[in-house]
C-alpha cells in the first residue's frame, strides 16, 4: 500500500486542487481570460473607511486576530489573506496620509512579515519617512491582554476605521464593540466559522468565512493570486458532486447504487 | 544577500518542510518520517516560545518611551508606569521564588491576573448581548430570519420555554441540527478550500505578500 488507509480520498482531493491551482496560475501568467469575480462590499468599504478617517482626522486600526500570526495549521490561509489586505490598507493610508496602527497578533511568528509589508507599502507609495516602527504594536501572547491592549489603542488614539481580518477568537467581540462605541467604522471577517456571529453582529461590513481569502486575492490585484479563486471554485464543485453522490447512495443504499451504475 | 537568494531560501525551506509533512500524512506509518515531522513541528514550538521575550521587550519599550515622553504626572504616563510596575512585580516574584508554580506567584496571579481576566470575559458577554440586540433589529429579511431563529432557540434553551410550550424543544433542536449544521458545514468546507489554495500558492512561490517581503532589500 503506497497510501495510508483511509486517506486516498484526501490525496485525490489535494491532487485535484494542486493541478487546478497550477493550471490557473499558468493561464493567468499567459494573460488568458480568467472567470469574472463578483464584488465584495467589504473590500470597497476599506477605501471608504480610510477616506472617512481622513475626514474625521482619526487613525486607521488594523489587526489580524489573536492567532492571526500563526504560520501553521488551518490559520495559515487566514494569516496570508490578512497580510494581503494589510498591504492594501497600508498603501491607502500612506497615500492619503492617514495614521495607521497595526496590532500584531498574540502569536507573533508573522511579525517580521507584518513589519516588512507595512514598511514596503510606505516605501512603494514614496512615503517611507512616514513609516515608524511604533505603528506596529505587540501586546504579548495572552488573548486577554491582546484584546484589552487593542481596545485601549482604539479609544485613546481616536480610531475612525477599524479593520479586523484574520484568525479571530472571542477577543474580536471586545475589539469590534470598542470601535463601534467610539463611532469607528468596523470592517472585518474571519475564516473561523465559530466566530462569524461576532462579525455579523458588530461589523458594518463583514466578510463571511472564505470571503476573506477572496478579499485578500482581490486587493492584491495580481492575476496569479486571483486565479486561485477559480481553482477554489473547482474544488467546491467537486465537493458538491461528492455530497450529492453521498446523498443518493445513502438514500438508495450502496448495493442498489452499485447495481444502478452496473457494477 | 541578493534578492534572488533572499526569495529563494524561504521558498526552498517552506517547500521542503511542506513536502515532508504531506508525505508523512499520506504514506503508511513510518518511524523515520514521523521523527522528521516531529522535529519540524517542535521548531514551530521553539519559535512560538520567543513570544514571551518579544512581548516583554515591546511592553518595556512602548511604555518606557511613553513615560519618558509624557512624564509620570500625566494620565498616560501614570497608567504606563502601573503596567511596567506589574510586569516587574510578576517577573521578580517568578525569578525570586523559583518559577510560576510557587504559592507566592500563585497568590499574585490569583489576586491580580485572574480578576482582570474574569472581568474581560464578563464584558465580552455583555457586549455580545448588546450586539445581538442591534443585529436582531427587524431591518431586513436576513435580520428577521436571525431574529426568529435566535428567539426560538433561546426559548428552547431556557427552562421556562419548554415548560410553557413543549413543542419549542423540538423546534429548537431542529434549528440546531439541520439549518445550523448545514450552513456551518458549507462554511467550513468553503473555508478549508480557501485555506488549501493559499497554502498551494505559497508552495508554488506565487503568494504575493510572502514573496514581496522576502524580496525587500
Amino acid at each position: 500500500m503506497l497510501v495510508r488507509t483511509g486517506r486516498i480520498f484526501d490525496l485525490l482531493l489535494l491532487a485535484i486542487l494542486a493541478i487546478t491551482t497550477y493550471v490557473y496560475i499558468k493561464r493567468a501568467e499567459e494573460g488568458k481570460k480568467l472567470p469574472p469575480i463578483r464584488k465584495i462590499p467589504a473590500v470597497d468599504a476599506m477605501e471608504e473607511g480610510i477616506g472617512r478617517a481622513v475626514e474625521k482626522g482619526g487613525m486607521v486600526h488594523f489587526a489580524s486576530g489573536g492567532s492571526g500570526g500563526r504560520l501553521s495549521s488551518e490559520y495559515l490561509g487566514m494569516v496570508i489573506a490578512s497580510l494581503n489586505c494589510l498591504e492594501h490598507v497600508a498603501k491607502l493610508c500612506a497615500r492619503l496620509g492617514v495614521p495607521l496602527v497595526v496590532s500584531a497578533p498574540s502569536r507573533p511568528e508573522a511579525l517580521p512579515l507584518i513589519e516588512g509589508i507595512v514598511r514596503d507599502s510606505y516605501r512603494s507609495e514614496g512615503k517611507i519617512e512616514d513609516f515608524n516602527r511604533d505603528m506596529i504594536r505587540f501586546y504579548g501572547s495572552d488573548t486577554g491582554a491582546y484584546a484589552q491592549g487593542i481596545c485601549g489603542t482604539i479609544v485613546r488614539e481616536n480610531c475612525a476605521c477599524n479593520i479586523n481580518i484574520g484568525a479571530w477568537h472571542t477577543d474580536c467581540l471586545l475589539v469590534l464593540a470598542a470601535a463601534h462605541d467610539i463611532g469607528a467604522m468596523n470592517i472585518g471577517g474571519t475564516g473561523r466559522w465559530i466566530m462569524m456571529y461576532a462579525f455579523a453582529m458588530l461589523a458594518d461590513f463583514s466578510m463571511i468565512a472564505e470571503e476573506i481569502y477572496a478579499a485578500g486575492a482581490l486587493v492584491s490585484g495580481d492575476r496569479g493570486v486571483i486565479s486561485g479563486l477559480a481553482a477554489e471554485d473547482i474544488g467546491k464543485f467537486f465537493a458538491l458532486a461528492v455530497i450529492i453522490l453521498g446523498l443518493i447512495v445513502s438514500a438508495i443504499s450502496l448495493p442498489t447504487f452499485l447495481v444502478f451504475i452496473g457494477m | 544577500m541578493s534578492i534572488t537568494i533572499k526569495s529563494l531560501i524561504p521558498t526552498l525551506i517552506t517547500t521542503i518542510v511542506a513536502i515532508f509533512i504531506i508525505v508523512e500524512y499520506f504514506a503508511p506509518p513510518n518511524a523515520i518520517l514521523g521523527e522528521i515531522k516531529g522535529s519540524f513541528t517542535s521548531w514551530a514550538v521553539i519559535i512560538a516560545s520567543f513570544t514571551i521575550i518579544l512581548g516583554a521587550l515591546y511592553l518595556v519599550r512602548f511604555h518606557g518611551l511613553k513615560i519618558i515622553k509624557e512624564g509620570l504626572g500625566s494620565q498616560e504616563g501614570f497608567f504606563s508606569s502601573i503596567t511596567l510596575f506589574i510586569l516587574v512585580l510578576f517577573v521578580s516574584v517568578g525569578l525570586a521564588f523559583g518559577g510560576t508554580g510557587t504559592s507566592q506567584y500563585n497568590l499574585i496571579y490569583m489576586n491580580i491576573m485572574k480578576p482582570i481576566a474574569s472581568i474581560t470575559r464578563g464584558i465580552c458577554f455583555f457586549y455580545c448581548i448588546s450586539a445581538a440586540y442591534r443585529a436582531f433589529k427587524l431591518e431586513s429579511w436576513e435580520a428577521t430570519s436571525m431574529l426568529v431563529a435566535g428567539v426560538l432557540y433561546s426559548l428552547r434553551q431556557i427552562p421556562i420555554g419548554p415548560a410553557v410550550w413543549s413543542p419549542i424543544e423540538s423546534i429548537g433542536d431542529w434549528i440546531l441540527a439541520y439549518p445550523n449544521v448545514g450552513a456551518t458545514r458549507g462554511g467550513i468546507v468553503a473555508t478549508a478550500f480557501g485555506s488549501i489554495i493559499i497554502a498551494l500558492r505559497t508552495l508554488y512561490n506565487k503568494e504575493l505578500s510572502v514573496k514581496l517581503v522576502s524580496e525587500v532589500e
